[in-house]
């Protein structure tokens, strides 16, 4: 009786680690895949980038998936599996570009305000506050639409929306981390403050920061997808991108042309889902409690 | 004397919200450390004893200037604690240490065990890395982690609780302190190691002349390592003698009492317990007069008005007890 | 801390964040690079055609003028008029609001009638397949593009099928009562025209509603899971209480409390989906109204829309921390 009481919890325990290690892999596994078909799409491919033919003449337009065409084509006659193959390179640099600087300024103001505390940290708390409740993909389109999309500047507006994550998740570890004895005894021994934060807080901080940091990627490539749907594009035609291959498939939708969108709008679920899988994975392989 | 503590206090403010604070004017403190004073000597290892919250962690934490005191004054080998400028103090942390309670609360986890130990020795500069290492793995020998190297490159996750703890004194002798502040070095640690630590500290001692501040709430450990004991009771000093005086001879009813709580491995042992009732009282508003008056079966009127202050009743032996219920002429 | 005493304080937060957030949608349309008279004028506009646009447009005074102005107009509700119609954005704004919030309250119904049960199942079903299913479709359905998800249905079911009309909102009543088309149908008694509307209402909401309801299903199943392990749960199991009761009574109404705040929190989630949906499915609401706006270069509308928008989010969460803390005293101390 006993034994069976002690037992279960531990397979179950067991269980759930293997299933929150089993999200990570699966999501690496789903992103190695993306980037791989991204790396090796001049091999996948004999087209150009834009989905033309090798000569730079198109083919047939709104041709349906055939076996010259596993995808079809588009609007204008270029190869979909083509654009598919080369559509996640800009997705992907935006959300790297995004998270990076939601990442530099997020994770330093939440060291700054969480260990310092007092009025500073009451203000910066309130702007972030702020931002944090507003909707991202507004905010996003507004700052898209007055300076202008290309990929640096739509980084730039998905990280404004990314900085309070960082800064939240970095500010309320701290709080907890400052008060405990190792941080004390760091002072004991006469650490300075700079040292305190960067040697004995912040790489207590990062499993957290790599968490928020998958899920700024997945959630990056969906508001990239979102502003090229809303004709804030990264890139115009004919360079691919997945978002703006399904915001021109829109136009189609009425004549039955299905293979235009389907496509892309996969890809852009698969890398969403690779990404936040291995959030999802990490976040239970932190908080065993919350997830079991 | 290497520690002279003189009318010591230390009051937190407590915390109010941004309305009460709109709302009253009037601040309330923790009176944490209330008044006191003791001194401690070369070679000595001093007990500081009293029930959690009495203020003595407070104590040690002001002794090494780890906080700022609100009133008083430290002087540690002639020069006063508080007064020291930043530089300063960080040249003094060369000399005085502290150890902490929980061993494994106060390593940091993504540090490994050479690096958090060498910390000490960076910080102060002017050691090669070669002296460093060398400095490091004495350290950890002193310690008996042993072999050094094997432990140098660990995470603290891979070390049990008395290694931990291990590891925190080689921190604190790495920069070869004259004076640690030890606050329940052996309290959560299991009790198979207690000895150990207890007998690395008393080597110490012997070995390096290095004198100890032990702050527990464990009377056993006390008796087993300490020179003198003070026990502290709701931020005061009621009592301070020599540890055989102090046990024979307990001139504190509080004292008292927290003696008669000692088991005796003696069956045939008899003992006038004393059993106090009521509960340790809020230090945000102490009880006037004595302290102790609320809980004490020995209470006078006397005792509900006026403070009382340590009087001397034998050979370095003071009590602050104005009845003083025990004391034989 | 009192009721009372709470409701001061989160007021007197309200309106900081309510300048923070007024002078970050002043940063970004009126300082950041990206001028909108050379926006809207282009780069052959003459210097005295930019002058006379600056001038309607209040961008000829210094900058510290036009912010004060800007703020003093938003709180007495004047957002400036807008370029493309001359009619005052706040009343543009006030005619298309209502669709968004039909649409927005439909979708949160449908998230909450998926997102529940599917908690509910998933902490009952706990570390079992059920459970591991239940929780791919909620990591799955979040990162569907709302956008992608709607076409698809209006391919399948509008296109292909032709059960629900592909895109639009449908007819509108006779009369405008209450706003809100779909009440004034009920007021008037068109229960036809009520009934076709509903026909419209059915994909888009569904689309925002399936996305945001992993969301409710994490949190129904998180809360559940950890009242079924607390000790007076397990105590009532002990006395032999049904299972049902248990399940109803005890873990179900403990998730609610956090369910309400997530409700509150979520509606800036909703009114971003709902942008997306309204440009899918044509929905002429404040998102497409916004996305127009934004094509033609209407940068007066954009401004005025955004604040409105911010201005929602702070009514919203005031009520929600308000609720919340009259729901649960613990959050006033």
């Amino acid at each position: 009786m006993t034994t069976s009481i002690r037992k279960i919890p531990a397979i179950k325990r067991f269980l759930v680690g293997d299933v929150a290690k089993r999200m990570v892999a699966t999501g690496i596994v789903i992103l190695a895949f993306i980037i791989g078909l991204n790396v090796l799409a001049p091999y996948l491919t004999p087209n150009k980038p834009t989905g033309a033919r090798a000569d730079g003449q198109l083919f047939r337009p709104f041709q349906e998936p055939s076996k010259d065409h596993i995808m079809g084509t588009n609007d204008i006659g270029l190869d979909i599996y083509t654009r598919v193959l080369y559509g996640g390179r800009v997705p992907l640099l935006v959300a790297t570009f995004s998270t990076l600087f939601a990442l530099l300024l997020g994770v330093p103001l939440g060291l700054l305000s969480g260990y310092l505390g007092g009025f500073l940290d009451k203000l910066i708390s309130l702007i972030m506050d702020s931002l944090f409740a507003f909707p991202g993909l507004i905010l996003a389109i507004a700052i898209t639409a007055m300076i202008g999309p290309s990929i640096l500047n739509t980084a730039a507006a998905i990280a404004v929306i990314y900085v309070p994550v960082f800064f939240r998740v970095v500010r309320s570890q701290v709080l907890s981390i400052k008060e405990l004895l190792y941080v004390e005894a760091a002072k004991s021994i006469g650490e300075s403050t700079l040292s305190i934060v960067f040697r004995y807080i912040l790489p207590n901080t990062i499993p957290g920061i790599l968490v928020i940091l998958s899920m700024g990627f997945a959630d990056a490539i969906l508001i990239e997808a979102g502003l090229s749907f809303i004709g804030l594009s990264t890139v115009v035609p004919p360079d691919a991108s997945w978002g703006l291959d399904v915001a021109i498939g829109r136009n189609y939708l009425l004549s039955g042309s299905w293979w235009i969108i389907t496509f892309p709008g996969i890809m852009l679920i698969f890398a969403t889902l690779g990404f936040s899988l291995i959030s999802e994975g990490l976040n239970d392989l932190m908080n065993p409690k919350l997830s079991e | 004397m290497l520690l002279n503590v003189i009318n010591l206090k230390k009051y937190f403010p407590v915390e109010k919200s941004f309305i009460e604070k709109l709302i009253t004017k009037t601040k309330s403190f923790v009176h944490a450390v209330d008044d006191i004073s003791f001194s401690i000597r070369k070679k000595e290892i001093f007990g500081l004893v009293g029930e959690s919250g009495c203020g003595k962690s407070t104590t040690g934490r002001l002794c090494i200037g780890l906080i700022e005191p609100t009133d008083g004054k430290i002087f540690f080998d002639g020069c006063e604690i508080s007064s020291l400028a930043k530089r300063e103090l960080k040249k003094l942390r060369k000399k005085i240490q502290m150890i902490f309670q929980d061993p494994t609360a106060s390593l940091n986890p993504k540090m490994r065990i050479g690096e958090a130990i060498s910390r000490p020795l960076k910080i102060q500069g002017n050691y090669s890395k070669q002296e460093i290492k060398v400095e490091v793995l004495q350290a950890l020998d002193t310690v008996a982690l042993t072999p050094p190297e094997n432990f140098y490159h660990r995470y603290p996750y891979e070390l049990s609780g008395g290694q931990r703890q291990r590891a925190v004194i080689a921190r604190s002798l790495v920069l070869k302190p004259e004076f640690v502040v030890a606050d329940e070095p052996i309290a959560m640690i299991d009790v198979s190691v207690r000895a150990q630590i207890m007998d690395l500290i008393e080597n110490l001692r012997k070995g390096r002349q290095m004198t100890f501040l032990l702050i527990t709430h464990d009377l056993a450990s006390a008796r087993y390592l300490c020179d003198r004991i003070a026990i502290m009771y709701a931020g005061k000093i009621v009592e301070i003698g020599f540890k055989n005086e102090l046990f024979t001879n307990p001139q504190h009813p509080y004292t008292k009492a927290l003696l008669s709580a000692v088991p005796v491995p003696d069956p045939k042992h008899k003992i006038d317990r004393i059993i106090i009732g009521g509960e340790v009282p809020s230090l945000i508003n102490p009880p006037k007069g004595c302290r102790f008056n609320p809980r004490c079966p020995y209470a006078e009127t006397v005792c509900q008005t006026v403070e009382p202050i340590l009087d001397k009743v034998g050979d370095e032996h003071y009590v602050a007890c104005i009845p003083k219920p025990f004391y034989k002429k | 801390m009192t009721l009372k005493a709470y409701i001061i304080t989160r007021s007197l937060l309200a309106l900081p964040m309510t300048i923070f957030l007024l002078s970050v949608v002043f940063i970004i349309v009126r300082i950041l690079p990206g001028n909108p008279i050379d926006l809207i004028l282009g780069p052959h506009a003459t210097p005295e055609m930019k002058t006379i646009l600056a001038q309607r447009l209040g961008l000829d005074i210094p900058i510290y003028l036009q912010y004060l102005h800007y703020i003093a107009g938003v709180f007495q509700g004047n957002l400036g008029k807008s370029m493309h119609t001359g009619i005052p954005i706040s009343q543009e704004i006030l005619q298309y609001f209502p669709n968004t919030v039909v649409l927005a309250v439909a979708a949160m119904f449908v998230a909450l009638a998926i997102g529940i049960p599917l908690g509910v199942l998933a902490s009952q079903r706990f570390s079992k397949t059920e459970d591991i299913i239940v929780r791919l479709f909620g990591a799955t359905v979040y990162v569907i593009p709302v956008f992608w998800l709607g076409m698809i249905l209006q391919l399948v079911f509008g296109v292909y099928l032709r059960i629900f009309p592909v895109a639009g909102i449908g007819p509108l009543p006779s009369k405008s009562l209450t706003g809100l088309y779909i009440l004034d149908f009920l007021l008037v008694g068109d229960l036809q025209g009520f009934a076709k509307s509903i026909s419209y209402l059915v994909m888009p909401a569904f689309t925002l509603g399936l996305i945001i309801s992993g969301v409710f299903m994490r949190l129904t199943r998180t809360y559940m899971v950890e009242t079924m392990r607390q000790d007076y749960t397990v105590a009532a199991v002990s006395r032999g209480l049904r299972k049902q009761t248990i399940i109803y009574k005890y873990a179900l109404r403990n998730a609610l409390l956090p369910l309400v705040t997530m409700i509150g929190l979520e509606i800036a989630g909703l009114l971003a989906g709902a942008v997306l949906t309204e440009v899918t499915f044509s929905w002429p609401g404040l998102g497409t109204y916004l996305v127009s706006r934004i094509g033609l270069r209407d940068y007066p509308a954009v401004q005025g829309c955004i604040v409105f928008f911010a201005v929602i989010v702070i009514v919203v969460s005031f009520i929600v921390d308000l609720t919340y803390a009259y729901l649960d005293p613990r959050v006033r101390l």
